[in-house]
């Protein structure tokens, strides 16, 4: 790996003032990607600040309406939490499926968000959850809506001086949630396409519902059409030839080294179906 | 980042180790511990695994410097006064190592499964090992090793 200076903080505004002292910095927190650029040379950073091991941010806390994760959560902090559980079970559905033991070991959902993968697992269920994301820095914290966050494949509208503190959500503990994948083998393998659902079902009626796809556009994408299509409508009562037009008008995929944009178009519609279908049983 | 100290196989241990070197660098070419491999060198093949704090993670994916004050074991430290530890004869008695490049990684993700879970089935086998890929065997016999181990009562 090319050299680089390793720097640990003590805490949280020790590590916000050495990122707004320094320049050429690269966060680390969990490292499943980053060390893996670094040593594609990918990225050089300079210094790599390492803030694994700030317990504080690795609090999954709440209060009577909100879910607060913090962002050094690992996926398997995720998985064996009872309060997600209770309360987003959708984001427990993706955490399951990411990468292998290992990697659910040390990978973290704020590092998940910030390398904004258009197939990472954890976004289409944080998009259904209308989740915000706390950014802070030496001046202050902000919040940001996660559907503003993203600018494209690896971009967002993080600031180079900013650190994601946490993600937060309403609890969404009546909603029933699912969460499909496709990849070429169930572990260790990156998305060919994913989609999640959240919805409030009455009496084989949807009341509500949100639709997030990933890796069948340039970052996740909300699916607008498909939920106008499925609202206050009996499921049985909706096509498969509807649920079909819908979303292929709310995706744009493309091919590219993992799958084909036919391939993707024909199993996210696949997908849409068999959760409508697990609805109607639930 | 100066000396770090951590519990290597049971034995206190200090080190000085350079920025970009990761764990796995420091395993091999600091402690000479070789029977942690190197194989893609990415986090997908789990031939680097070594068990950290109780957890299974794949060391080519750690700084040395992050393992200050934690606790490592890798694979010669399952071996103890020249015995091999259960997981290990099991794996040679079913016949689950062929070339062998592997079998540190997966001995150690079945000794955490097993840590945890003393009587797993096939599905939670296949699970826990999900991370380490075989090029051999294809599995079979891995699986038939790890489920020997489960405590019948």
């Amino acid at each position: 790996m090319k050299k680089f200076k390793y720097i640990r903080p003590n805490n949280l505004k020790d590590a916000c003032s050495i990122l707004k002292r320094e320049n050429d910095i690269k966060i680390l927190a969990g490292g499943t990607d980053l060390l893996v650029q670094i040593k594609d040379r990918m990225k050089t950073p300079e210094n790599l600040l390492d803030i694994t091991y700030l317990s504080e941010l690795r609090v999954i806390r709440n209060n009577s309406n909100y879910l607060e994760i913090g962002a050094l959560s690992t996926h398997q902090d995720i998985i064996d939490s009872d309060l997600v559980s209770n309360n987003a079970g959708i984001l427990q559905q993706a955490c399951i499926q990411i990468g292998s033991p290992q990697i659910r070991n040390r990978g973290t959902i704020g590092g998940n968000i910030i390398n904004a993968s258009p197939a990472a697992d954890t976004l289409p269920p944080l998009f259904t959850l209308e989740s915000e994301l706390i950014l802070i820095s030496e001046s202050g914290e902000r919040t940001v809506k996660i559907k503003d966050f993203f600018q494209g494949p690896g971009r967002s509208i993080i600031e180079p001086n900013e650190i994601l503190k946490s993600i937060r959500f309403k609890k969404h503990s009546n909603w029933l949630g699912h969460f499909k994948k496709l990849a070429s083998r169930k572990a260790l393998a990156i998305s060919k396409l994913s989609v999640a659902g959240l919805f409030l079902v009455n009496n084989g009626t949807i009341d509500q519902a949100r639709i997030a796809f990933g890796a069948v556009g340039p970052t996740i994408l909300i699916g607008k059409d498909t939920v106008a299509l499925i609202l206050n409508k009996k499921i049985s009562s909706i096509s498969e030839k509807e649920i079909s037009d819908a979303v292929i008008k709310d995706i744009s995929p493309i091919s590219d080294l993992r799958s084909t944009q036919e391939y993707r178009k024909a199993i996210t519609t696949i997908l849409v179906q068999r959760i409508l279908q697990n609805l109607m049983k639930a | 980042m100066g000396k770090i100290n951590f519990i290597l196989n049971g034995k206190s241990v200090e080190f000085n180790c350079p920025d970009n070197w990761t764990l796995l660098r420091m395993l091999r070419d600091g402690f000479r511990l070789t029977g942690t491999k190197r194989g893609c060198g990415k986090g997908e093949c789990g031939a680097c695994s070594v068990i950290l704090d109780n957890k299974i993670v794949n060391s080519c994916l750690i700084l040395g410097n992050q393992i200050d004050g934690t606790e490592i074991t890798t694979i010669e430290g399952l071996s103890s006064n020249g015995e091999l530890d259960r997981i290990q004869q099991a794996y040679i008695d079913y016949g689950a190592i062929q070339c062998g490049f592997c079998t540190p990684g997966m001995v150690l993700a079945t000794k955490v499964l097993l840590m945890k879970n003393k009587s797993p089935n096939l599905e939670e086998v296949r699970e826990a090992l999900s991370g380490n890929l075989c090029r051999c065997t294809g599995y079979r016999k891995i699986f038939e090793a790890v489920l020997s181990l489960k405590d019948e009562k």
